[in-house]
């Protein structure tokens, strides 16, 4: 089965160069590797070979290895430099290794096409003798929820293990999970064959997003000894002491098949603080102590234990008193070994710094998780911690926050709740002066012009009623004359009308007086009459009968109208 | 009569909007929504002003941790409400979270007496204060005229109630003129360089100040104005970095 059949394909000779490309088996399966040699002879220098039109369809496992070899034949030396790959084909069916351009010195050759035979990977036989198995433990999970992959190692045969290429898959957050190093084989049956198995690689993978996922293949590089046959079939070397001896090293690649998981959204009800943590978790919240003093630190631990996808999410924010200073925390992760569910233990530190002295509580949190058990949101609450601080030592310290001892009272304080009615708006820009204002101002100026204004009335009226006494002066004054014309009438009346029509103030009348009052206000002649007459009134009361009353009143009367004329 | 009444209505439907805005703004806030609060808020402001409505401005903005804007509305609350001590308490508790402290020296002890005399005190209120005295030196003399009462104790109220209305009148006037003479304002950014010059220019840099500090302006220039501290610092800032009081 493994002959080896070498194709050489000899070029063309230019020059005394010559390239030659060869593979060492050009039938095979999927998985198995095979050796293309590119030989150069009589170059100086290593040739350069660009491989780019390979890698469509081979993968490089190793190589190249160089090789310089020195010939004599028949007395002529011949010298030859070699390199070596090891490839493994990408798919089955007919493959071509294409024309290759290799550089020699300077020079540019080029290699002939290879053709192989390439067969599907699913040759039982094979199989069954080693085989590399990728275990999921669900294909269906909600997001962040854990999905373990186990990739074994099956064999039967004696083997060494060459090199792992772990799978990297797009989409999920991975987390290796312990496996014994180097791996441990172990026996096991399947369907009666007895198969030597090793845990060669374990994974927690939690997916990211939505959807359909594809786990990617591992690959295993590694050598296999094979019986060699041989032509001799007897002798001592049959003998399966020395089978060592004859056994064949073969290196082949194992991979595993690509699978696919599906990505379940949560179901409806997420709560607003869900930060993403998926699995079943305990939360605690301590101080490293009780007793506090102001301005030294303290150590605020949370510590968030359980199964899930831990380091994937983030604590919800803790709302500190105000009267600490806090620092970021500190968070370290701590993983339980040998456990297949991603288990561990978060610790977030907080160092805190309270600044007054006082009673304070480090509010409890509250954390919000998906457990995919029960497909159910859960909320987890750390009890909140009491903290007793007492007066810092160095009142120094303290003073130095720059706050007055007043707004040291306020600081624990919170501000004072809204206005809920709605008050008596003010329209925007309308500095009014209040009404109130502007009342007083003219009640002020009221009570000033009121009595100003009160005694000119009362002046006014006194000064009216005199006015109307003195327009019926001339009609009493006449009256009285006749009604009693004697002469003591005629002087008293004439006094009286006087007095009233020119509102003289003075008591004392007698005729100088009069003439002294009026003169200005009637014209001379009638004054003098009118003094006359009073004088003869005078007289004619001292010495009865020497003038007529009758007469005198008469006169009087006349006289009276002549003068009244004139005011 | 009839301008009268449309007025009237008008004036009701915005006192209706209004209310509404301002009930919509605490609500908001009993919500935790202290944005749209702050924003309910300051719409508000675009048509009308109070105290209460400064107040809850500065609450809210006092939530959302702006100090500069809580210390602002307060400040404007206080301009109308002097002597609220809900705005008061709320203004002082802000002040302790303020980072710059201007530590003024003790003054002439009757000056500061005067000063905080006329800090809780506003323009109307002192006004109605004078006019009372008016009044009062008016019914004096009313009386006196109408020999009510005797002359010389007319004398004697007169002349305290005059002295009185002119010292009222003029501490008045002093307000007025500081609350009109000199802008104030509240840096609102968080941390503002203060220049010697109205430019951006790293080696001009006189000084540091920071949110809900006090200053007073006393010049601007395109969008740059000057202010003087309490302690007679002076510089140059942009103008969107403090919010004036006037």
């Amino acid at each position: 089965m493994r002959l080896l059949v070498p194709i050489i394909l000899l070029l063309h000779i230019v020059s005394g160069q010559s390239v030659t490309a060869s593979v060492d088996a050009n039938q095979l399966a999927v998985n198995e590797t095979f050796t293309f040699k590119v030989e150069a002879k009589d170059a100086d220098d290593m040739p350069r070979v660009n491989l780019a039109p390979l890698e469509k369809k081979f993968t490089i496992v190793s190589g190249p290895a160089q090789q310089t070899s020195y010939q004599w034949i028949n007395g002529k030396a011949t010298s030859s430099k070699t390199l070596t790959w090891t490839l493994v084909p990408n798919q089955k069916g007919q493959l071509t290794i294409p024309t290759l351009v290799v550089t020699v010195g300077g020079k540019k050759l080029k290699t002939k096409p290879i053709h192989m035979n390439i067969k599907g990977s699913g040759q039982v036989a094979k199989k069954d003798e080693l085989f590399l198995l990728a275990e999921i433990d669900q294909d269906e999970v909600f997001i962040g929820e854990q999905v373990t992959v186990t990739y074994k190692l099956y064999t039967r045969v004696q083997m060494s293990l060459e090199d792992i290429k772990y799978p990297e898959s797009i989409g999920f957050w991975t987390e290796e999970l312990s496996v014994p190093r180097p791996p441990r084989f172990n026996q096991t049956t399947i369907s009666g064959v007895v198969y030597n198995v090793a845990t060669l690689y374990k994974v927690a993978l939690f997916p990211t997003k939505t959807g359909e996922l594809e786990l990617s293949p591992m690959t295993v590089r590694c050598n296999v000894q094979i019986k060699k046959k041989r032509k001799r079939q007897r002798g001592v070397f049959d003998d399966p002491f020395f089978n060592s001896f004859f056994n064949e090293t073969v290196q082949k690649l194992l991979r595993t098949e690509a699978r696919k998981i599906r990505v379940k959204p949560y179901p409806a009800g997420q709560p607003a603080n869900f930060t993403g943590a998926v699995g079943a978790f305990e939360l605690t919240a301590f101080v490293d102590t009780d007793n506090v003093k102001a301005n030294e630190a303290v150590t605020y631990y949370v510590e968030l234990q359980g199964t899930g996808n831990l380091n994937m999410f983030s604590l919800p924010k803790l709302n500190f008193p105000e009267t600490m200073e806090v620092f970021p925390p500190t968070a370290s992760f701590e993983q339980k070994q040998l456990w297949d569910q991603f288990t561990g233990n978060m610790k977030w530190e907080y160092i805190l710094i309270p600044r007054q002295a006082g009673k304070v509580f480090l509010p409890r949190i509250e954390f919000e998780y998906f457990n995919p058990k029960d497909e159910q949101f859960h909320s987890i609450s750390s009890r909140s911690v009491e903290l007793n601080i007492s007066p810092a030592k160095d009142q120094l310290s303290s003073g130095s926050s720059g706050f007055t001892k007043e707004e040291i009272a306020l600081l624990g304080q919170d501000i004072h709740y809204n206005v809920t009615s709605s008050p008596s708006w003010v329209e925007r820009g309308s500095r009014e002066i209040p009404i109130w204002v502007w009342t007083s101002y003219i009640l002020v100026a009221g009570l000033f012009l009121a009595p100003v204004t009160l005694t000119r009335y009362q002046q006014q009226r006194i000064a009216t009623a005199g006015q109307r006494m003195s327009h019926r002066a001339l009609k009493r004054a006449l009256k009285s004359l006749q009604t009693q014309s004697s002469i003591e009438n005629v002087s008293s009346t004439i006094y009286t009308y006087l007095k009233e029509r020119w509102q003289l103030q003075t008591d004392k009348m007698d005729p100088l007086n009069v003439e002294q009052e009026l003169s200005g206000i009637i014209p001379p002649e009638e004054l003098e009459e009118l003094i006359q007459l009073l004088k003869d009134c005078d007289a004619g009361r001292y010495a009865p009968g020497t003038m007529a009353d009758q007469d005198m009143a008469e006169t009087a009367g006349k006289l009276l109208k002549k003068v009244d004329s004139h005011a | 009569m009839r301008i009268l009444y449309f007025a009237l209505l008008i004036s009701n439907l915005v006192a209706a909007n209004v209310d509404s805005l301002f009930v919509r703004g605490n609500y908001y806030f009993d919500e935790e929504k202290y944005v749209q609060s702050a924003r309910s808020f300051e719409r508000l402001l675009n048509m009308v002003e109070h105290a209460d409505l400064y107040y809850n401005l500065g609450n809210a903005y006092y939530r959302m941790g702006e100090v500069g804007y809580a210390v602002w509305a307060y400040e404007k609350g206080l301009q109308f409400e002097p002597r609220n001590r809900d705005i008061k308490h709320n203004l002082e508790l802000t002040n302790t979270r303020v980072r710059d402290r201007i530590d003024m020296p003790d003054g002439f002890v009757l000056l500061d007496w005067y000063n905080a005399f006329k800090h809780y005190q506003t323009v109307n209120d002192l006004l109605l204060c004078g006019s009372i005295f008016l009044l009062l030196v008016g019914v004096v003399y009313a009386l006196g005229q109408f020999r009510f009462i005797g002359q010389r104790k007319t004398a004697r109220l007169q002349t305290i109630f005059v002295i009185l209305t002119i010292l009222i009148h003029g501490i008045c006037l002093d307000k007025y003129w500081d609350v009109t003479g000199k802008p104030e304002g509240i840096i609102v950014s968080s941390t503002v360089n203060v220049y010697s010059v109205p430019a951006v220019r790293d080696e001009m840099i006189v000084f540091k100040i920071h949110e809900g500090l006090k200053a007073e302006i006393t010049q601007s220039q395109d969008n740059w104005v000057e202010i003087i501290l309490l302690d007679g610092k002076k510089g140059w800032i942009p103008v969107n970095t403090i919010r004036p009081l006037s």
